[in-house]
């Protein structure tokens, strides 16, 4: 009898199935697959049916007036006391609007909306709870409600890497937020959600299919000037081998707003001589140029790539574009973390390097210029403190980069706890911002002096808040920072037990040059 | 009566699946009158039916009251499961590589500081769950909602619209190879040891693909020939158990008629593959120099194997000079008369100092995804660098190798014309790897036997392989071809594992090697070793990475008692199950039996020259 009664349930589970693949929104005629968030103009979101729009009012809702956690935990550098960091919110914090919410293990790519009132929207990627978070701030950025609208349920237990936001003013289309699937052993692809979704839907998360498999780190769409009525998005590919350098710099080509039905490309240096990315040297200029890619299998498109000469780096992670004028955009700045092994030595960089294209002014699969401007391997070069350059913000002169040290620290210069750099674009010149100040953090109870942490996930807001001072958000994944409590939503990542249970941080800092 | 309630509920549940199926494509904006149906459509129809049962399944499970409920969900979305893997494994290879998990804590080293370590998850997991623990129901519960979750998430975001007639072959020969290296050994099946009927699912599939193709087709016989193949290997499965299950005949008979079958596929469809992976586009079968891809294991920098570079890379191989006190070369250890061993229980360096370890045979090391006993190196050529470095091995430096290299102008001369860059310490490493490469003949007796050469392998030899492949569980590591822990059908992975080998033959403490531990100093790869190649077994005794045990029997014996951990030994992350194999005596000769074939010349020969395959 018992029996007969479950079977009740897989034939309901079958209907609900059902019910959930057919389509209801007749409107949607230019959508090439039914079942992903589409956007059909700037300002429209024509959701698929389990997406529902979100309206947030901040009446009544407490602000965290300040975090527990101190600023201290970094230390900022003499040329940068100007500057100004403010811890915004922590795992330990608790937010008067909704005390139940835990800000989780390993914060990372973020972008911040301007909501309808005069408070804000912050989306948040939470690595290693397996989903993202949005964190309503008030006027003065002082979050006043946070929630989970990508949880591991949602994600299948896949980590959410780097984020990043699409927007209306800035790329011509959305809102919509990208993040990079990258570890939890899944199909590793770019999952794309909606900054309204609610948080109370169950529904799976969206993968761009169309931007094929990768180990992604992250997707980012160039400004809407950089090429009219197309939608141009970078996809960087965190791939390590011990053999050949293969993270290779993966882009997508559509028309404007079309996340589905465009096509894949993948970089390739023509010039002379270069087999790998150390055969091109920092401050020197080379070809290169995209090629089309039609597999969309991890392993397919790998081998693909590789067969059709896509240059490969050791593991590529972040990558942003240059904010200003049209041209500007089109120039794009990524980052190569590094990985020592034997024989990639004179392959692929060990200790990390940036890379600056110069992408063609027409067509952004044509010929362009690619150069190493910062090479962490040159051990007496402007980069010689490089410890594994991870993350990066680039806005109109200068590109903030964000260590995530890989750990093995072999010389004086790199024997430091994870760095912001500023790098001035006019002037080529590296200056260290700040440091992660695990010693006096470990002593103040947060973590200890060994498992070094990463800074993560900084983007520029000013334009957002719009309120004359420059103003960056950023986070750090503070690895052994633990407490008996486990920093974990069970909102979020339902496993708490088994949870990585690990504090983050967000950071505001303002008085740093855009 | 429990199952005939379910086969007719199923069916109806069938019926409404592929209701919907229609519907979602009744959604797209195709204008009514162009539909018409693309193999590629109605194969994603399929999948995505057979998905959908899977899913209600596991869902069903996940609600599952008792065990014995639990015992019935599971086999039957484990079935559906089966049914989806072919195109499961290609379009989402690495969460079809979550769902079938081992049971086994699942560490990834990426560096230094980024260590991950994760609880297993999936239908091995659940099925040891349900059937060997019989688990609290919300453990089995729990479990079970993480397998629903990710083919839901899996189902939502599938799209075939990129699917080819090439990936459709590809596919389906993955599908035939995974059944033939490794679901036949029961590799996936832990506890049920229901390997036989998945295979036959496994092929329902491909025979269902295969007719969805049918107009590809322009030999039709060749589709009746697939098909009265399908039809006769899941009736011999069917009338198959698993312990007395003849492996060699099945792989000899019909995985490599499959390929056969498969190789002719690719010319009637016209199909031109763009590109090669692990297997050679037109591999004959599983055990020739001409199965698998060397570009795929070198990697694309690696020296071509041409007989100028090999040569080069052989005289390299045996030149003492290249050693600090110029007293050892490659050859010193690696000796090619011992198979490129040493024939000692822990190899002895410079100056006869002993080393680490036990000098593992250089046949088939290129087809090894990281290279010593705990992996620290990614290839040959990075191996060599560190045999070069340490102080108690060549005591050298690359460029003291090159300084070396470049004062014979002979070596100048074979650089200059084979390489641009002429001497350079890459290169001196890449022509050794070049050579080492070519160290793959696939030539002993079990291969021109089961290659259909010749009938010279007797029925103990036969039962041994049988043996191996199945009871003694031996090939669910050593995976064949190449019996090492490489693993088919992508090929990207060399697995290490927890054996608990003792210090000595007593078997009274667990060796004191940490292996892989100190690699990242990650507590729970402690006593980690990479899974060696069995072929060529019979000449590189002692065994085991430190040289414990002087003969195969031993070696056996070893295994027989459930390693490490079954015989009493604190091996708390063990990955052989501590249970006995229960083999007797004349199974264990069988076995070693099996293995002796596995020798790909006789000592004659090696003493003579070492045998090589150059391409």
């Amino acid at each position: 009898m018992k029996l007969k009664s479950t079977f009740g349930i897989v034939i309901g589970v079958m209907i609900f199935l059902a019910v959930l693949g057919s389509c209801t929104t007749e409107e949607i005629t230019q959508v090439t697959q039914s079942d992903t968030v589409y956007v059909y103009n700037d300002t429209t979101i024509i959701e698929n049916n389990d997406t529902t729009i979100v309206v947030v009012s901040s009446a009544n809702l407490e602000p965290l007036e300040s975090s527990v956690t101190p600023a201290s935990l970094l230390k900022l550098d003499g040329a940068f006391s100007s500057a100004s960091l403010e811890v915004l919110l922590s795992s330990e914090d608790q937010i008067p609007g909704s005390p139940d919410f835990v800000y989780g293990s390993m914060a990372d790519g973020a972008g911040l909306l301007k909501n309808n009132d005069t408070s804000y929207i912050l989306i948040n990627n939470i690595e290693a709870d397996f989903s993202v978070a949005r964190i309503l701030l008030d006027q003065n950025l002082k979050p006043f409600y946070g929630e989970y609208i990508l949880n591991a349920n949602a994600s299948a237990f896949t980590a959410q890497c780097s984020g990043s936001l699409i927007t209306p003013e800035e790329h011509g289309f959305g809102p919509l937020y990208l993040s990079g699937g990258e570890w939890g052993g899944t199909g590793q692809g770019v999952y794309v959600t909606s900054p309204f979704k609610s948080a109370n839907d169950a529904s799976f998360a969206n993968i761009l299919t169309s931007f094929g498999q990768w180990n992604v780190e992250n997707a980012v769409v160039v400004g809407k000037d950089a090429y009219p009525g197309r939608t141009v998005a970078f996809i960087g590919d965190d791939h390590s081998d011990n053999t050949v350098p293969s993270g290779q710099f993966g882009m997508y080509v559509g028309s404007r707003g079309d996340l589905n039905s465009g096509k894949l490309y993948g970089l390739k240096v023509t010039s002379e001589g270069v087999d790998f990315e150390m055969d091109m040297e920092e401050g020197v200029e080379y070809d290169m140029e995209f090629v089309e890619l039609t597999e969309r299998n991890i392993d397919a498109l790998d081998a693909e790539a590789k067969e059709k000469g896509v240059i490969g780096f050791s593991r590529l992670e972040d990558i942003d574009w240059r904010r200003g004028s049209a041209e500007n955009n089109r120039e794009v700045y990524f980052a190569v973390t590094g990985r020592k092994k034997d024989d990639l030595i004179g392959k692929g960089t060990v200790y990390g390097r940036v890379y600056k294209l110069t992408l063609n002014a027409e067509d952004p699969t044509a010929a362009g210029k690619i150069t190493c401007v910062l090479d962490g391997d040159k051990t007496d070069g402007i980069a010689k403190q490089f410890h594994s350059p991870d993350n990066i913000l680039v806005t109109e002169n200068f590109v903030y980069i964000q260590e995530d040290p890989n750990g093995y620290p072999d010389t004086a210069d790199k024997t430091h706890y994870a760095y912001l750099y500023q790098y001035d674009i006019q002037n080529g010149t590296l200056k260290k911002v700040l440091e992660c100040d695990q010693v006096a953090a470990s002593e103040l109870g947060y973590g200890n002096t060994t498992s070094t942490w990463e800074i993560t996930g900084m983007i520029d807001v000013t334009d957002v808040v719009n309120n004359g001072e420059n103003t960056f958000l950023f986070m750090t994944q503070n690895h052994g920072w633990e407490v008996d409590e486990p920093f974990t939503d069970p909102k979020a990542n339902p496993d708490v037990a088994s949870s990585r249970a690990e504090g983050s941080v967000l950071f505001k800092i303002t008085g740093l040059d855009r | 009566m429990l199952f005939s309630i379910i086969n007719l509920k199923v069916k109806k549940a069938y019926l409404w699946i592929s209701l919907f199926c229609v519907s979602v494509y009744g959604c797209q904006q195709v204008p009514k009158e162009q539909v018409v149906v693309e193999p590629v459509q109605e194969l994603k129809a399929k999948y995505m039916a057979d998905l959908d049962q899977c899913i209600a399944f596991a869902d069903s499970l996940k609600m599952a009251e008792s065990l014995e409920d639990a015992g019935v969900f599971y086999k039957e979305a484990r079935k559906q499961f089966k049914h989806i893997e072919p195109v499961l494994s290609y379009i989402e290879a690495e969460n079809y590589g979550t769902l079938n998990q081992p049971n086994l804590l699942k560490v990834e080293e990426e560096d230094l500081t980024d260590i991950k370590i994760f609880d297993p998850e999936g239908f091995q997991v659940l099925e040891e769950l349900i059937f060997m623990e019989q688990a609290p129901m919300e453990v089995i519960r729990n479990r079970a909602k993480f397998v629903s979750l990710r083919l839901q998430l899996i189902r939502k975001n599938t799209s075939m619209d990129d699917l080819k007639p090439y990936h459709v072959l590809w596919l389906i020969r993955d599908a035939i190879t995974r059944v033939s290296l490794m679901g036949i050994t029961g590799y996936d099946s832990p506890a049920l040891q229901q390997s036989l009927e998945e295979a036959q699912y496994v092929y329902e599939s491909i025979d269902n693909y295969l007719a969805i193709y049918a107009q590809q087709f322009s030999d039709l016989s060749l589709l009746k020939a697939w098909s009265d193949e399908m039809e006769q290997t899941i009736a011999l499965l069917a009338s198959s158990d698993f312990e007395s299950f003849d492996r060699y005949t099945f792989i000899k008979e019909h995985s490599h008629k499959q390929l056969a079958l498969w190789n002719q596929t690719v010319k009637d469809w016209e199909v031109e593959f763009p590109f090669t992976l692990a297997l050679q586009n037109d591999a004959p079968n599983y055990f020739s120099k001409s199965t698998f891809n060397m570009v795929h294991f070198a990697g694309r920098s690696a020296a071509p194997m041409d007989s100028g570079t090999v040569k080069l890379g052989k005289q390299l191989f045996h030149d003492t000079n290249l050693s600090a006190n110029g007293k050892m070369s490659c050859a010193t250890c690696h000796q090619p008369e011992k198979a490129f061993t040493d024939g000692l229980t822990i190899a002895k360096g410079i100056n006869g100092k002993e080393l680490q370890r036990n000098v593992p045979t250089l046949y088939y090391a290129a087809y090894q995804k990281g290279m010593f006993y705990d992996k620290r190196s990614g290839n040959l050529e990075g191996q060599i660098v560190e045999v070069t470095e340490n102080p108690d091995e060549f005591h050298s430096s690359l460029k003291g190798m090159v300084t070396t290299v470049s004062q014979t102008s002979e070596y100048q001369k074979q650089f200059g014309a084979l390489f641009k860059d002429s001497v350079s310490d890459q290169n001196i490493r890449k022509s050794i790897a070049a050579y080492i490469r070519t160290l793959a003949p696939f030539n002993s007796k079990f291969d021109r036997n089961i290659r259909g050469e010749e009938q010279s392998l007797t029925e103990q030899e036969i039962h041994g392989f049988n043996l191996f492949m199945g009871k003694a569980a031996c090939g669910t590591c050593h995976f064949a071809p190449l019996f090492n822990g490489t693993l088919p059908t992508r090929y990207k992975d060399s697995e290490l594992e927890a054996l608990g080998v003792p210090e000595t033959k007593a078997n009274a403490k667990v060796d004191d090697d940490l292996g892989r531990y100190y690699f990242y100093k990650t507590d729970e790869r402690k006593h980690f070793f990479k899974t060696s190649t069995v072929r060529n077994a019979a000449l590189t005794a002692p065994y085991m990475h430190n040289g414990v045990y002087d003969d195969l029997n031993e070696v056996m014996d070893f295994y027989n008692n459930g390693g490490g951990a079954g015989m009493g030994l604190d091996v708390p992350l063990q990955t052989l199950p501590p249970d006995s194999l229960q083999l007797n005596e004349t199974e264990i000769e069988a076995i070693i039996a099996f293995m002796e074939t596995l020798t790909d010349a006789e000592k004659a020969i090696l003493q003579d020259q070492e045998y090589l395959s150059v391409n």
